[in-house]
Formats: C-alpha cells, structure tokens, sequence
C-alpha cells in the first residue's frame, strides 16, 4: 500500500510498460500512460522553470514581492517532496530535480552550493545540500484538542532573484535539451514534470515551438507535460485549467495556455479533489493567479509528478 | 476441539532488486491461535516498525482496551525513532506520520474472531462451498482510501470501541475451513476474480515462498497484479 491511497487519489497505480521502443521514437497522446510506478530503479523528474526578471519585485497578494512568494512555494514544494521520498533509511531516490530561473538575459540553474553545479540533480542531493536550514515554531494540535509549540526545521534552497528581461525561449531551450536527454536515459520510467511560473511576456522570442517540442518528447510511459502559471498582482479572478483559449483575456496568456499540456484523463483527479472544474481539454494553465493559486498549482504539478 | 494449522505463511517485497524493505509484516502463533498481517504504507517514516509493533500488540494482545494499546504503541514508536537524533528530512517525515493496516485473526473454540483495520483482506471458505470475505466484498474498495492505525493520535480518533467493533467480525469454523489472510494486492486480485473457486486455488497452493514469488512476479509482468509488497497467510482448521 502507499501514501498516495492516504492522501490522494491514487488513478496511477499500476505495472511498469516494459515497451522496448527508444523513448523519443514514441508520441503517446495526452490521456494514454502515465501509470509508470515510479522506485529508485525508474524514477520521474520535476523541473520548475522560474522567472526572475525585474518584474516579480512587485508586491503579490499585499504582502511579500512575486519572487519571493515564488521561491517560498517552490521551497516548500521541494520540502514535500523530500519529506515523502524520506523513511529511516534516509531519502530515496525518486527524483530527479531542476530550478531554472531565467532573468537578465539568460537562463541558469537558479539553485547554489553543490545543487548549482548540475542542472539536474536526485532528490537525495537536495535533502543532503540545501542553502540553509532555518528553525522554526510551529503550532499544532496536541490531539486532544489543545495546541502545543513544535520546534521544526525547514530548509531553503532557492533564494528570490530579481533583475532584467524574461528571457523564456532561453529558459524553454534549456528546458528541451535537459528533458530530451533525461528521457532518452530513463525510457521506462513516468514522463517529466515541468513547472513554470512567469508574471510577463517573453523578451527573446515567442517560445511556443519550443514548447510544442517539449510536449513532444516522452518516456513509453507518455509526453513531457507542461504546467504554465502567469501570476498576476491586480484583482483580476484566476482562470485555472481552462479549456478555450478564448477564455484567457490577454495575447501573452493566450500564448502560455497554447505552451500548456492538456491534462491526461489519468490526472484530472488531482485538480478536481483541489475543487477545480476540470475536463477533457483542460489545459494545465492558470493565469492572473493570486496565492492561493499559486500554491495549488505547483501542490498540483508535484503531485502529478509523485502519482503512481 | 478446532486448531487452525499454518499451511503457508510468506511475503514477497514490491522490489527486492532495488533492495527496498518489505513494509508488510506477518505474524503467527499456533500455541495461542493468533495470526495476522499489518501493510504498512509506503512514503511515511518506518512503516514496518510501526506495523510490527502492531502485530506485536495483536499477537500478545491481553484484553487491555484497544486505545489505550494504540496509546502506548505511539509512545513505544516515538521511544524508538528517537526523533532528537533524526536529521531534518527525517523529522519532517516522522512528522507526517506513519500508517498500517491491520488484519489480525485467533481461534477460540470454533469461532474465528478477527479485525480488520484498512485494505488487507480476509477470506474465509467452507468445505461446503460457501466462502466469505471481509472486510471488502469488491475491487473497487480497494481504490477507496483506507482508515489506517496511525502514529498521530489525531488521525487515529476515528477508531473508537463502537467502530472498532464495525470493523470486527465472528466466523464459526468446522473441520477443514481454510483462511487466508493477504494484504491489499493479493486481496484486490482475487476479488477482481470474485474470490471464484480457481483464484483461491491459486493462493491455497503456495507451500514455498519460492511459489508465492513466481505468482507475484508473474502476476505484476502481465499487468494482473500491483507492484507492491505481497504477503499471505494461509490457515487450516483440522
């Protein structure tokens, strides 16, 4: 038995596809695979692509600046990760994962210390190797319906940057080459994840073939799949998940919804338990999201990323 | 007077080449007619501890009042992770908490008494045909997400005497009743063939765990069976 029948939906249980095809001579549609255990012997990969240009300095949901609040949600969502792939004897190696941050005019491995050397890095490097780990005060239920303090640790390992331009088509064609060679040496095991958040438009291209290519490359277990949030400071309602492009009111919206993966039919329970209206077409975009929407979102990408 | 024999008793784990711990544990005793198999769930902080403690408890169980078993469990659980020397990662998950499923059976006089905590399933056939299985009666229930002991206390305040007793049943035996208790993989297979008379065939055969292995693997290579760790006991009441 595993957690996910504890704490979610567990639609991918299932046996490993023992296709012998190389892994970029397959095109699987959205709605097929995606059921691939995912052990040390197979594990999946997670990228999250962040933007750090000048624009994510601006306040996001009246208290900490975009970037911040970015670099906080991506933290913990690694935090969870390590926390799940961690038992007594130590953290296994699920994962692979990447932080791409691209601001100024490039896209660079956003992470430091050891985790800056190597784009792609276990799951086990980033429990080992975090920038600091800071001690917190936590309060909790006692069980029996008080409250007590817990002491807990919590480590960061991206830190908010800031500056310059939005160079996405720099930070999509790291994204290929990384996602391409990753498939090409794990065929067996569930398809990358890829998690990007931008508040702006691109200002080195239109990144959409690169994209397109992206959700073309796959594991015999499915095609690469994109999740593409545009936060927003104003008042305007997220749209989440939507199905139409003509729902998304804005030219640069428009775009990121068409770089999005459709959600295969296998993971539309994990949007739905969050309360999301999800259906055949959805697209996993979501655009003017606030906080909240931004911690469902990549809540709902990692997990993607952990069913099994 | 009835004694229920141990035909077969084994696990496989859900994958032994990655030398990854079989988080399903079995115990048995004839001498006190006790049996059970605890699944203990994957993704948390030492699974198996926690669901051997358990069987532990059921195996030795003395009639003291099960939450005040579950109580002292949690605390001897704590004792033993020694959360002070974990490291970050470690605590985070001892902090989330660990679960396990629980299925424990014993004999007294010609009845079978048993509870059944979570997936694991039990299944009980008579010489006459007529077979039962509880505490899931289809496959689909297994897709459910299960009510697990659990190291947090306030996860386990749903097992209170009265639904404790929902999850417990009583069974009269005759000479030559077969039960077979199996965690949650093995359960969803044989119901998924309706526990019919060849699927329990099958798991009434196994005699090595060489036998179980070649079932579990072969089962898993052909899409029937879930990767997963499989356990099975198997009874016999002469």
């Amino acid at each position: 038995m595993d957690m996910n029948n504890i704490n979610d939906a567990d639609p991918f249980a299932g046996i490993l596809d023992e296709i012998s095809t190389p892994a970029s001579a397959v095109a699987l549609k959205a709605g097929g695979g995606y059921s691939a255990t995912i052990n040390r012997s197979n594990p999946s990969c997670l990228i999250f692509v962040v933007d750090q240009s000048s624009s994510m300095d601006e306040s996001f949901s009246g208290a900490k600046m975009k970037g911040e609040a970015v670099a906080d949600t991506v933290n913990k969502a690694i935090y969870s990760l390590v926390t799940r792939c961690t038992s007594a004897d130590g953290c296994r190696a699920y994962f692979d994962i990447g932080v791409i941050g691209y601001g100024g005019d490039a896209a660079t491995n956003a992470l430091a210390g050891p985790l800056g050397t190597v784009q792609l890095q276990s799951i086990t490097e980033f429990e080992r190797h975090p920038l600091r780990v800071e001690d917190r005060t936590l309060k909790i239920s006692d069980g029996a319906g008080g409250i007590v303090e817990t002491k807990t640790k919590v480590p960061v390992w991206l830190e908010p940057r800031m500056s310059g331009g939005t160079p996405m088509c720099a930070a999509m064609r790291k994204v290929r080459d990384l996602v391409a060679d990753w498939c090409n040496n794990h065929p067996k095991s569930y398809p990358p994840t890829i998690i990007h958040i931008t508040d702006g438009q691109s200002t080195d291209g239109n990144p959409e073939g690169l994209a397109n290519e992206i959700r073309e490359l796959c594991t015999n277990d499915g095609n690469a799949l994109i999740f593409n949030l545009h936060i927003d400071s104003g008042g305007a309602s997220p749209i989440m998940f939507p199905t139409e492009v003509a729902s998304v009111p804005d030219k640069h919206g428009r775009m990121l919804f068409r770089m999005s993966s459709v959600i295969p039919e296998r993971l539309r329970p994990i949007a739905q338990e969050r309360g999301y209206g999800v259906e055949l077409g959805s697209r996993f975009f979501g655009f003017n999201g606030d906080l909240v929407s931004l911690v469902q979102f990549i809540q709902i990408g990692s997990v993607a990323a952990q069913m099994r | 007077m009835l004694k229920l024999r141990i035909e077969f008793a084994g696990s496989v784990a859900k994958d032994p080449a990655a030398g990854v711990a079989n988080e399903d544990v079995y115990l048995v005793d004839e001498t006190r007619q006790r049996f059970c198999v605890a699944d203990g769930a994957g993704e948390s902080y030492s699974p198996a501890l926690w669901a051997k403690m358990l069987s532990e408890r059921w195996i030795n169980y003395d009639g003291e009042r099960a939450s005040e078993q579950l109580t002292e469990s949690v605390a001897e659980f704590t004792r033993q992770c020694n959360p002070e020397s974990l490291s970050w990662s470690q605590i985070a998950s001892f902090n989330r908490g660990t679960f396990t499923t629980l299925l424990g059976v014993r004999l007294r006089g010609d009845f079978l008494h048993s509870v059944a905590i979570g997936d694991s399933l039990l299944a009980i056939s008579q010489p006459c045909g007529e077979v039962k299985v509880f505490p899931y009666d289809d496959a689909e229930s297994f897709d459910a997400c299960p009510e697990l002991l659990s190291t947090m206390p306030d996860a386990n305040r749903i097992f209170t005497r009265k639904s404790i007793g929902r999850r417990s049943r009583r069974w009269k035996l005759v000479r030559g009743s077969r039960v077979i208790l199996m965690t949650d993989a093995i359960g969803r297979w044989l119901l998924e063939r309706r526990a019919n008379s060849e699927a329990r065939d099958t798991l009434q055969g196994f005699r090595k765990e060489s036998e179980l292995t070649e079932f579990v693997l072969q089962g898993r290579s052909k899409g029937e069976l879930r990767t997963d760790d499989c356990t099975l006991i198997h009874l016999i009441a002469d």
